[in-house]
């Protein structure tokens, strides 16, 4: 592995570990956030999907 | 409505005698003990007793109490607010023992019932879904798991060959 990606590497753990430290309230809000975010993208998919569907 | 206010709604569940005792367990229940894990919805386990004089035991109740409560049913998830929860009942004697020991955290004011890391590890190691062996890798690399509890776990439930499989391929160099 290159020290390039083992840098990436490291620096993604450590910021997991900086959120895994995050008060639970903190955390839980993150939570809240990232399933919005997942629904809209789901409902972009779907989107996507149905309009790659139909006849052109 | 935010994953908090689905808590606190639990728990006037649990004050009213809809549910005897919940426990959240998968993703949001990970939450508690990792990073934020992305999820759909929320898992939450209840005690499930059959109505007097019924045998079978159903979720009738409590659907009938959320729904007089404005909540609505989407497939096999109630939505409380925008949340899709799922109630289940504990499938295996792991479970159970994670349901019954449970334990509450403090949510801002607000106490949430949660499976205990080692319980929410092991539970992982069990189900062994490509993302359930991800999130037991999360809870090993995080630290915050107690070791001689969760080999404890494993003894109980008879998991420590699949262990044993499971650190030969992720925790160790050697083949």
């Amino acid at each position: 592995m290159s020290h390039f990606s083992q840098r990436v590497i490291d620096s993604k753990r450590s910021f997991r570990r900086e959120l895994a430290a995050r008060p639970i309230g903190e955390k839980l809000r993150i939570l809240d956030k990232m399933r919005e975010r997942d629904t809209t993208i789901r409902r972009a998919a779907i989107a996507f999907k149905e309009s790659r569907s139909k006849p052109r | 409505m935010s994953i908090r206010e689905v808590i606190e709604v639990l728990n006037v569940m649990e004050a009213d005698g809809v549910i005897e005792r919940y426990a959240i367990g998968g993703a949001v229940g990970a939450t508690f003990y990792l990073e934020p894990v992305a999820t759909f919805d929320a898992d939450v386990f209840i005690v499930l007793r059959p109505e007097l004089g019924k045998l079978l035991v159903t979720l009738e109740p409590i659907l009938d109490y959320l729904k007089s409560r404005g909540c609505s049913m989407k497939d096999e998830y109630v939505m409380i607010g925008d949340w899709p929860v799922q109630f289940l009942a504990p499938n295996s004697p792991l479970a159970e023992e994670a349901l019954e020991r449970a334990i509450e955290i403090d949510v801002e004011g607000e106490s949430a019932r949660v499976f205990q890391a080692e319980h929410l590890a092991a539970i992982a190691l069990q189900t062994a879904r490509a993302k359930d062996k991800a999130r037991l890798l999360q809870f090993l690399e995080g630290g915050d798991l107690d070791l001689g509890r969760f080999h404890e776990i494993l003894e109980r439930h008879d998991l420590v060959d699949r262990w044993s499989r499971f650190e030969r391929q992720f925790l160790k160099n050697t083949p």
